[in-house]
């Protein structure tokens, strides 16, 4: 592949963003793209794609993030205290993330990580407005990948009960974009 | 709303069990139906003890992991910020 600029991880335009072209080898993760991903689709989520000036259509990676809960019911009272007001643990479910095949053995330009980042930053954001402890990440795995190795790698913690399932605490997050300057302290 | 017979008189059953008429009946159980699913889609179910998992790392965060940090630094060169 040729030089690649990146543009800045924006919302999904139908408009402009070719959806039919994408394919990142897991079927449902281009399915999704092709159908579901509008500004308001029915599912609530926000869908975020990465792409690059020299082809402004070409779709490098997406991933997508809504809003959720989980069920305060029977936690113990000093988690609860914690909890107060919401009455429930917000959080931010990261229902996808993936990158197109023509970028996913690029070291360099290590599209996966850019989306990542992208995700933490605007969640952390985001959390600024409307609480949310944390991203929750549902990992699916396929044959030529293993999405479990790499979200370990930068800090998710295992899900013990749901496998597949990992999260994040979002003043693990916070210390992310801190440490490197994208936020101040 | 039309439904077939056979289906109306379990139906006329039910919503008179409940003291209601047939449409006010299927009006209050739809309304439950729908409720109920919007909050079940709004919540991620997740088992007791990886809820208190997630509590604990949420008031002793991990620190972030040095892949995380090289991964924020990429990011920030590569968008140029």
């Amino acid at each position: 592949m040729q030089s690649v600029t990146f543009n800045r991880v924006e919302q999904l335009d139908t408009a402009r963003h070719n959806r039919d072209s994408f394919t990142c080898g897991v079927p449902q993760f281009d399915v999704f793209l092709r159908q579901k991903a509008r500004k308001e689709s029915p599912d609530l989520s926000l869908t975020f794609v990465l792409t690059y000036a020299e082809e402004p259509g070409d779709i490098a990676g997406y991933y997508s993030i809504s809003a959720t809960k989980l069920s305060a019911d029977e936690l113990p009272e000093p988690v609860k205290k914690k909890i107060g007001q919401y009455g429930a643990i917000p959080a931010t479910l990261l229902g996808r993330l993936a990158t197109a095949q023509k970028f996913q053995r690029n070291r360099e330009l290590r599209v996966g990580e850019l989306l990542l980042i992208d995700a933490l930053f605007r969640t952390y954001q985001a959390s600024l407005n409307v609480a949310s402890f944390g991203l929750i990440i549902d990992v699916l795995k396929s044959e030529n990948n293993d999405p479990v190795g790499f979200c370990t790698k930068y800090g998710f913690i295992d899900c013990s009960e749901i496998a597949n399932r990992m999260y994040l605490p979002m003043a693990t997050t916070k210390s992310i974009l801190v440490r490197t300057g994208l936020i101040e302290k | 709303m039309r439904v077939p017979a056979a289906l109306k008189d379990k139906y006329t059953r039910a919503a008179e069990l409940r003291g209601e008429t047939f449409s006010g009946w299927a009006k209050h159980v739809l309304d439950e139906a729908a409720e109920r699913q919007i909050r079940e889609h709004e919540f991620t179910v997740m088992a007791l003890s990886d809820r208190i998992r997630f509590m604990q790392a949420v008031l002793h965060p991990p620190a972030p992991t040095e892949a995380s940090i090289l991964a924020a630094k990429h990011y920030k060169k590569t968008f140029g910020l």
